[in-house]
């Protein structure tokens, strides 16, 4: 279970807190659904403990992640640059970190083959010298290979082609154990429809609600009666209301377009 | 031997950068030192001792140069991992203590491995030329100060990787990685050089002399070696145990200003620093 405590995180004095406060506990399957530029790559990294927490905690089954230390197959996430180290191949990488993780090295070579790279890719590509979707899905690989308690996926789908983004749908629903997955994209309201969904916007989470009852939902401006959920954003306030009444969440494609619904669009 | 020491000794043995700075560029200078730079002949007794020191310099200054040169790329190699760095201590098998450990050692398996063909080329290609085979006087020294130059460097670089991203100043990190090549010329210059007692002073200066005693079996001068082994003056002889103490100072500030900013860099973004 992972728990967050009024966790603000900022990169420097100087600029606004890029995670506001935010108070959550994650387990179970959750969908962490935002737009692009809401904070939740950030707030991943605050859960690894690779941004400075401003203020708050996360506890991940109860220990400060500041404190954690040496323990394997209790957090793995997919940002591409956590699996860089050394000069080497994406199979010489992926043989590492199976072995540090204690994961699996054959089921994350299988995930790598069914998310589209082969062996040979691998031995002959270096890390960064795959695609940005090949690079997704190698980092994905590793998440899901390493048996850890709790997995955080960044954008899986994000540059995968819609065949790969089944794969990666299937994949995450036999993963046995906490597993956060963050996207922009509303179509995975319906392929994983028993998940729990954590609103993010302008660094605010909110939620939880159920995805089934997301991808039935419309967003409408202003504060209206009977919402599901009403949150800010380009300094108004919205409201996802059940029912066909405004813009139905799951025809937005990307939460991106939140954004143009704000404007008017 | 851990997956990660062995990856990370491959991945210094098998960067092209790195092999071509550290090995392809100083076995240019080996091959100048040797075929252009000395003499062509080693007539008696006397001849084959001058050619002894010839040697033992070239493998001691181009050995330290070649060393240096690595360092550059090992500032870079630990700058750019320290993004995976902070996930591989809290989330795998790889504790701080042990990720730290056992990337000194291979890296400093590797600078040993380049210093190793350094050395042998130069043995190799002075016996071409002389048929001489100038192996030192104390090979176990030789190891001995090859080892302390590893240490020393490696520890440098660390510190210098560090400053950068503590500091937040990733711009300055060119400039920052070539300190270790700028020392390693400071050295090198006491070919021509006497830089008196300051070699006890400056940073890595004393190990040439270290170097040149094992490889010799005669106690250096402070500098102006050239000079020494053309006998054309006097000069003023090292002492041996003020060079030890030298390096070894150097080796345990470097490690003390590391740990001093792996401390300082605890709960700092270093990730996020280079934005």
């Amino acid at each position: 279970m992972i728990d967050l405590v009024e966790l603000y995180v900022r990169y420097s004095r100087r600029h606004e807190p890029v995670v506001r406060g935010v108070t959550a506990r994650l387990s179970g399957k959750h969908l962490l659904l935002g737009p692009n530029g809401a904070g939740k790559t950030t707030l991943f990294k605050a859960i690894c403990g690779l941004v400075p927490i401003s203020s708050g905690r996360v506890l991940i089954d109860g220990q400060d992640v500041k404190s954690l230390y040496g323990r394997p197959k209790l957090l793995a996430v997919n940002l591409s640059e956590v699996y860089r180290v050394f000069h080497l191949s994406a199979y010489d990488h992926l043989r590492l970190f199976a072995d540090v993780m204690c994961g699996d090295l054959d089921l994350a070579l299988n995930i790598a083959e069914d998310l589209g790279l082969s062996l040979e890719l691998l031995r002959r590509r270096k890390p960064w010298e795959l695609s940005a979707g090949q690079q997704k899905a190698f980092s994905t690989s590793l998440a899901l290979a390493s048996g850890a308690k709790h997995v955080l996926l960044d954008e899986p789908f994000e540059q995968l082609d819609p065949a790969r983004k089944v794969r990666v749908v299937r994949h995450v629903e036999e993963y046995r154990g906490v597993l956060v997955l963050s996207t922009h994209e509303t179509w995975v309201l319906n392929a994983l429809s028993k998940w729990s969904v954590h609103f993010m916007i302008e660094g605010r989470v909110y939620g939880p609600l159920k995805a089934e009852e997301l991808a039935h939902a419309s967003l409408v401006r202003g504060e209206a009666e009977g919402a599901i959920l009403r949150f800010k954003a380009a300094g108004g306030v919205y409201s996802l209301v059940p029912g066909a009444c405004g813009e139905p969440l799951s025809k937005l494609v990307t939460l991106d377009r939140i954004y143009e619904v704000t404007l008017g669009g | 031997m851990s997956l990660y020491l062995r990856l990370k000794v491959k991945d210094l043995l098998t960067n092209v950068e790195l092999l071509g700075w550290s090995i392809g560029f100083m076995e240019f200078w080996v091959a100048m030192w040797i075929f252009v730079f000395s003499g062509s002949q080693a007539v008696g007794e006397w001849g084959v001792y001058v050619v002894k020191i010839d040697v033992a310099l070239a493998y001691s200054f181009l050995g330290l140069l070649s060393i240096s040169t690595a360092a550059i790329g090992l500032t870079y190699s630990i700058f750019h991992m320290s993004r995976a760095a902070r996930y591989i201590v809290k989330f795998t098998k790889i504790g701080p203590l042990r990720l730290v450990m056992e990337d000194f050692l291979g890296s400093l398996t590797a600078i040993l491995v380049y210093a190793a063909v350094i050395f042998s080329s130069v043995i190799g290609l002075s016996y071409l030329k002389w048929r001489v085979l100038a192996l030192p006087e104390n090979p176990l020294g030789v190891l001995i100060d090859l080892i302390l130059a590893g240490v020393s460097y490696y520890w440098l670089s660390y510190t210098l990787a560090l400053l950068v991203l503590v500091s937040g100043r990733t711009r300055a990190l060119t400039m920052t990685s070539y300190l270790p090549l700028i020392i390693g010329f400071l050295a090198y210059s006491q070919l021509w050089v006497d830089l008196g007692d300051l070699i006890y002073v400056a940073p890595l200066c004393a190990l040439p002399a270290l170097l040149t005693y094992h490889g010799t079996g005669a106690i250096p001068p402070t500098g102006s070696y050239l000079a020494w082994l053309t006998g054309t003056t006097t000069l003023r002889a090292v002492n041996l145990r003020l060079a030890a103490i030298s390096t070894f100072a150097w080796i345990a500030v470097f490690i003390a200003a590391s740990l001093a900013l792996m401390r300082r860099s605890r709960g700092v973004p270093l990730e996020e620093i280079r934005l």
